[in-house]
């Protein structure tokens, strides 16, 4: 194993197309994943028939290296604009931004991009390490289980809705409902969506993500008025020093890196859960088991820290039911997948007796590719993060055109327009009148997943669902963590008292 | 008896004042909201509306207490609520612990807004009229013209008549900004994006054969 390990990183490293492969992808990865609406998947379907007549292994190397950085390059616009690049971002806008308007954009920046390099690395190691033991575990998850994984992650709203939890649950609710919103599965009723057609594939997570905080952000921007930062360029943080010492932090909270690398590894693994649930469930555990939960919301780095590490570490998880199961993580993954079957690659379990060197080679180009867009960001982000200090009235509009942007490339759906026009203005109520928005896009995110999976688990077991030991587990964890909620809530009231 | 009058006239007064000020409007709003969903879930067929009446009546139940809270604070606080947002108090309160730090919300701005905060409310929400204008503006003018034309449009009347930036500087920006985009997302990505009702109205009527 150590022997195929090793011979596969010197066939990479040594391999000057492949390498020159792998770089472009990055490249072109991060171009997709900096630009608000674009993303992985576009970045693979644009580029399918660039590689198609490439080699195997320097085709499959671009593409998963292009995949994989999209997400680390999205963080740029979520600190420093409030504009996600891919629904997957959405997490990091809750104290990135707020920490680009304490002038600490770079120290945000340093802190994801070395999250996301960390986390994109352990999620590789977690592909490395379940490559044996894999199928039995993945196996034993059923809808009952992706339930209740569900309803855990919907619990932490309890935790990212600071003080006002009352607030947070309206919220929460609220972005559940929109979830509910187009073609029920099981009764192919089209909910709330009736002649709309736009609809019926439910409400689009990007326009909703940019009505919520982009638009808002920029239309508060406006009332304040000066810049994005509100500490003048001399005395804030945005240059190499600020990186720097971003990058330091997030090797002070180790354990936080690790502990959401491998729960975003994990959620990756599970097909149907996707890079925005691994980002809210792991933000959503930074604020819990944080001793100071009321500086999450207001530019905490944790908050940052938690949902990059988490995003990343998932293509490396759900890199593996892609290659051993043809059973795609994540609908990038689904593109990636097409697009490894024109180059000629069967994924199945097949891969580990015949194709255990290109299994490797992957692995191996996730943790270069993830590495070398951190060392390029780090590069780029500095003069980046500069832009916190232009002017509002000349950020504002060039902001809410990538947003339309954003919002039209989404979907390629007009009536989306009209979407983000509506939504916006809740957004903004939210924003003005100090409703928690984070537990919205908790909501938005895992009320579909709840719903779907509660059903088709009711369809198999009826009430046995309960009573199956992994759900057995979940649920003990999802009472832990409310009696935890309410056990911190109180300790809170008594100390203010 | 006039003294009664005037005494429930005035809170009768505060009640709707109350009932209409920002807060508890918007709150009014959830609450409609989750109404809304559930009446119209109703005629749905089980299991389709099961989840939307599971999350949409307790979302009602809180969203009425809600409003209840609201009307609370607006009489504890005589109508006059700051119209800070948290995160906006929270940095004043830095602020005033920080010696030397030039942020935005100075302390002069804090008291002042203490002081008198129907005034900055006022202010704030036509500053709010007038963004929302200009950003529904930009959404209206892309549903009819498009992305290419809308957009250029948005961002000089923006630059220039909000902004108040110079007339060379906003065509500067906007060409700038326009030439760069298109470059990368019709020339190299190959990128179709919406053309507008009216652009496409007469390209089909008068430029196709």
């Amino acid at each position: 194993m150590i022997d195929t390990m090793m011979s596969t990183l010197v066939q990479l490293l040594t391999s000057g197309y492949a390498m020159y492969m792998l770089m472009l992808g990055t490249l072109i990865g991060i171009f997709f994943g900096a630009v608000p609406g674009l993303g992985g998947r576009l970045a693979i379907a644009v580029t399918i028939p660039f590689v198609f007549g490439q080699p195997v292994i320097a085709g499959a190397v671009f593409l998963l290296a292009m995949h994989a950085v999209t997400g680390t390059a999205g963080q740029i616009s979520s600190i420093l604009f409030g504009v996600p690049g891919t629904g997957d971002d959405a997490a990091t806008i809750v104290d990135g931004y707020p920490m680009a308007k304490k002038g600490e954009a770079g120290v945000a920046l340093g802190a994801s991009l070395m999250a996301s390099g960390i986390g994109g690395v352990i999620g590789a190691i977690v592909l490395a390490v379940l490559i044996p033991v894999i199928e039995p575990i993945v196996l034993k998850f059923s809808p009952a289980e992706f339930f209740f994984l569900a309803l855990l992650g919907i619990t932490f709203v309890a935790f990212v809705s600071g003080s006002a939890i009352f607030k947070g649950l309206v919220v929460g609710f609220y972005g559940m409902m929109l979830a509910f919103i187009g073609m029920d599965p099981q009764t192919g009723i089209a909910r709330y969506s009736d002649e709309f057609l736009f609809l019926w594939d439910g409400m689009d997570l990007i326009t909703a993500v940019l009505a919520l905080f982009a638009v808002p952000e920029m239309i508060h921007l406006g009332i304040k008025g000066g810049a994005i930062s509100s500490v003048s360029k001399e005395m804030a943080q945005t240059g190499v020093r600020a990186q720097f010492k971003g990058c330091v932090i997030t090797f002070k909270h180790w354990w936080l890196v690790i502990r959401c690398s491998a729960i975003g590894a994990f959620i990756g693994i599970l097909p149907g859960l996707g890079g925005s649930a691994a980002a809210w469930i792991c933000y959503g555990h930074a604020v819990q088991s944080s001793k100071n939960p009321e500086t999450f919301g207001k530019g905490d780095v944790r908050g940052v820290v938690a949902p990059e590490s988490a995003t990343n570490s998932k293509e490396g998880g759900s890199l593996l039911p892609t290659l051993f199961f043809g059973v795609p993580g994540s609908s990038g993954m689904a593109i990636l997948l097409g697009a490894w079957l024109i180059l000629g690659i069967q994924p199945g379990p097949m891969m580990l007796v015949e194709n255990l060197d290109l299994v490797w080679i992957l692995i191996w180009a996730l943790v270069i590719s993830n590495l070398a867009a951190v060392i390029i960001l780090l590069f780029i982000t500095r003069w980046v993060a500069l832009l916190t200090f232009l002017r509002g009235g000349i950020l504002i509009p060039c902001v809410l055109i990538i947003t339309v942007l954003g919002t039209l490339l989404a979907k390629g759906q007009w009536e989306n327009l009209i979407l983000l026009g509506i939504l916006s203005v809740i957004g903004y109520g939210l924003l003005k009148y100090d409703w928690p928005r984070p537990p919205f896009a908790i909501g938005i995110v895992l009320g579909k997943i709840a719903e779907g999976s509660l059903h088709k688990a009711w369809a198999l077991w009826r009430w046995d669902f309960f009573l199956r030991p992994l759900s057995l587990i979940l649920m003990a964890m999802i009472i832990a963590t409310i009696a935890f909620a309410v056990y911190r809530g109180s300790i809170d009231k008594r100390k203010r008292s | 008896m006039s003294t009664s009058e005037d005494q429930n006239g005035e809170r009768r007064l505060t009640l709707l004042r109350a009932l209409t000020h920002g807060r508890t409007l918007f709150s009014i709003l959830m609450f409609s909201i989750f109404f809304v969903m559930v009446m119209l879930a109703i005629p749905y067929d089980w299991p389709a509306n099961f989840l939307p009446f599971v999350i949409g009546f307790p979302g009602m139940a809180l969203t009425l207490l809600q409003i209840i809270v609201d009307i609370r604070d607006f009489f504890a606080s005589k109508g006059q609520i700051d119209p800070r947002t948290d995160f906006e108090k929270y940095m004043a309160e830095i602020t005033a612990h920080t010696e030397g730090l030039e942020l935005d919300y100075a302390k002069e701005q804090v008291e002042t807004l203490v002081e008198d905060h129907s005034m900055v409310a006022k202010s704030r929400n036509r500053q709010e009229l007038i963004l929302f204008g200009y950003f529904f503006f930009l959404l209206g003018i892309v549903l009819l013209f498009g992305y290419w034309i809308g957009t250029p449009i948005f961002l000089f009347l923006f630059l220039r008549y909000y902004a108040k930036e110079s007339l060379k500087l906003s065509l500067m920006i906007t060409a700038g900004v326009w030439t760069s985009m298109y470059f990368i997302l019709v020339i190299v990505l190959e990128q179709i994006i919406f053309e507008g009702f009216i652009t496409q109205f007469v390209v089909d009527t008068y430029l196709t054969d």
